[in-house]
């Protein structure tokens, strides 16, 4: 049941990761040219959270967590292959600790923290939003 | 049974996962000729897009974000290998290997493709009256010229 559940939830996390790409292009080259740099990373991390938490949302029925418990476990999942994927692409590049935290200062406009904070949050929201809890 | 089965989904998994990073962050052997498809100042600042398209059909997209904030030595170059398959872009290390590889692609394309007269008048930053086409080899250039900033010595 425990590896089911694993299963499926890294299944979503990769629709997840594919939305969280085309929104990178979307944000590049749709969204800064029409409203600039600082408008266009917070209209992109809004439309990500959105995004992950619409996700969530529509795959809930398919997941099925019996108890509140894997909710958090679902959703902190999602937080940790995220992290993992973010962080091993930087660190093989070489990157230093400092440039790779830049984005979670907030600077610019760059709603990091908040995509990763709904991320964890998102099957527990969804599953409020469903009337589930 | 079924245990060793989703554990060995899992691991399958994890390996694709390996792969499919490393094919999205990889440069591409372009296959010559390759032609320049679309080249684009994306934003005020003076953002930078530009297309290739190589002999095979393959897209390839790079360039740089510029901003009114930052220096353009801090300007994150990227690329994607291939735009129409995985649309990511792949953020190089400033002043890293990737930067690197990606300049001799952008450089080996300005040597075979641009005429010597308007390298000379790009390099010495004569680019008004620019045909379209030109303009398009332009902002090539500035690429080229951003990264080698980094890079020459």
């Amino acid at each position: 049941m425990a590896i089911s559940l694993a299963l499926k939830a890294i299944a979503i996390w990769i629709a997840i990761l594919m939305l969280a790409m085309a929104n990178g292009f979307l944000r590049e080259f749709v969204l800064m040219p029409r409203f600039g740099t600082p408008a266009a990373l917070v209209l992109s991390g809004l439309l990500l959270s959105a995004l992950i938490l619409g996700v969530a949302y529509l795959s809930l029925p398919w997941v099925k967590p019996e108890a509140p418990i894997q909710y958090w476990l679902v959703g902190f999942g999602w937080l940790a292959l995220t992290l993992v994927f973010e962080f091993s692409f930087g660190l093989g590049q070489g990157k230093s600790w400092s440039v790779m935290l830049e984005a979670y200062s907030f600077k610019g406009g760059n709603l990091w923290p908040v995509v990763l904070a709904v991320t964890a949050l998102a099957p527990y929201l969804a599953a409020k939003l469903r009337g589930w809890l | 049974m079924k245990k060793s089965i989703a554990l060995a989904t899992l691991i399958l998994l994890l390996f694709t996962g390996i792969v499919f990073q490393y094919y999205i962050t990889a440069l591409p052997d372009l296959e010559q000729p390759i032609t320049l498809r679309e080249a684009n100042i994306t934003t005020e600042a003076g953002s930078v897009s530009v297309t290739f398209v190589d002999n095979a059909g393959d897209p390839f997209t790079f360039g740089f974000r510029a901003s009114d904030d930052f220096e353009p030595e801090v300007y994150p170059a990227f690329y994607m290998r291939n735009p129409e398959l995985v649309p990511y872009m792949y953020w190089l290390n400033i002043g890293g290997p990737d930067e690197r590889a990606l300049l001799r692609v952008v450089e080996g394309w300005l040597q075979r493709n641009v005429p010597p007269e308007l390298m000379e008048r790009l390099e010495q930053g004569l680019a008004e009256d620019l045909s379209a086409d030109e303009q398009k080899m332009a902002a090539v250039y500035e690429v080229y010229s951003l990264l080698r900033e980094r890079h020459q010595g």
